[in-house]
């Protein structure tokens, strides 16, 4: 008998000791977002190009400077072009870049649209006249992500034209395709 | 958890029925079992938004959610209290959270070890809590945390540019244990 109430208390105390030291709560926190796909496009200074100002961001400027028909000069990697004395062009070639996340597209779309509307000057980018406001016109169908690519931007100034500042601002837009 | 609470009203009646065979003597029973009883009440884990981070919905005892809202790579968040960090080829989103432990039933100097592990197993996208990345192994979360005590953590999403667009959602499981 006294056998057995040790045994029993034996056992007891190791179920107790069990019991014990498996004393635990639990908890569950639930993490949701939504990814959501992005793409970036972002302005560089081609290696035979003008300085862009503000390279690598998405709002940069090529500043041509004072430039004139016959005469002058032209800042580094800008090429003018006399046509007869009928008009003269500026021209020279900048970098864009587009990136891409948590998308399967592989090839981008882009446009570029001059901000204003320019009837003098004849703007034209990667061989395409974008000097109509409000067209968006098609400059790469195809673009590689992640990769620089070069479009050449040409300044068509008449003769005829009035000497002044010369400025407007074009608009990129790159859609994955 | 339900099954170890049923596990311990067997054994109490062991020990009153081994005590009333020895001595044949009448039982003050409830005297001995209430402390038990109270000994084992597990320890409970609440989840409450931090100060400075995203608002946490709670579902319930022990369980609770939060949602960092839309997050992309080039954009980053969206909703207050969280940030993002882009690396390359990835972005974090961040945010903070705060953990309480109660131990009911436990004197007021209990403490309590606290373990963490990720109940999914999408690798498509990693979590850290205090720079630990959670895997679906327990793993240390706190040491020798007071009952009755909340600390504030940080919460990582480390989002690769790779992982589709879409809703993502894991469950992190915390598991606090009573210590002796």
């Amino acid at each position: 008998m006294i056998n057995r109430i040790l045994l029993a208390s034996v056992l007891s105390a190791f179920a107790l000791r069990g019991v014990a030291n498996a004393q635990a709560g639990s908890g569950t926190i639930g993490v949701t977002a939504t990814v959501q796909g992005s793409i970036l496009l972002t302005f560089v200074t081609d290696g035979s190009g003008l300085a862009v100002t503000g390279t690598t961001t998405s709002a940069a400027s090529l500043p041509f400077g004072a430039v004139q028909m016959f005469g002058g000069s032209v800042p580094a990697n800008v090429t003018k072009t006399i046509n007869g004395l009928l008009s003269f062009d500026l021209s020279t070639p900048f970098d864009v870049r587009v990136d891409l996340a948590n998308s399967p597209s592989a090839t981008y779309i882009l446009t570029a649209v001059l901000a204003t509307a320019d009837p003098v000057n004849v703007w034209t980018l990667g061989g395409s006249n974008i000097s109509p406001s409000g067209t968006p016109t098609n400059i790469d169908a195809t673009g590689a992500y992640a990769t620089p690519t070069a479009y050449t931007l040409k300044l068509h100034v008449p003769a005829t034209a009035a000497p002044g500042l010369i400025s407007n601002s074009i608009a990129f837009t790159a859609t994955a395709n | 958890m339900n099954s170890e609470h049923t596990a311990l009203f067997p054994v109490c009646m062991l020990m009153l029925v081994a005590g009333r065979a020895a001595f044949g003597q009448p039982v003050v029973a409830p005297r001995v079992v209430t402390p038990m009883v109270a000994a084992s009440a597990a320890p409970t884990i609440t989840f409450l938004s931090a100060a400075t981070g995203v608002l946490v919905v709670s579902h319930g005892a022990g369980n609770a959610s939060l949602n960092l809202g839309r997050v992309s790579y080039f954009n980053g968040t969206s909703a207050p209290g969280e940030s993002s960090q882009r690396n390359t080829g990835s972005f974090v989103v961040s945010t903070r959270f705060a953990l309480e432990v109660d131990c009911p039933g436990s004197s007021s100097s209990s403490k309590v070890d606290v373990t963490m592990s990720r109940l999914d197993a999408a690798a498509s996208y990693a979590i850290a809590i205090d720079g630990t990345t959670v895997g679906s192994a327990p793993q240390i979360f706190a040491q020798s945390m007071p009952c009755g005590s909340a600390g504030e953590h940080r919460l990582d999403v480390e989002v690769p540019v790779s992982t589709p667009a879409g809703s993502i959602g894991s469950t992190v499981a915390f598991m606090a244990a009573l210590k002796k």
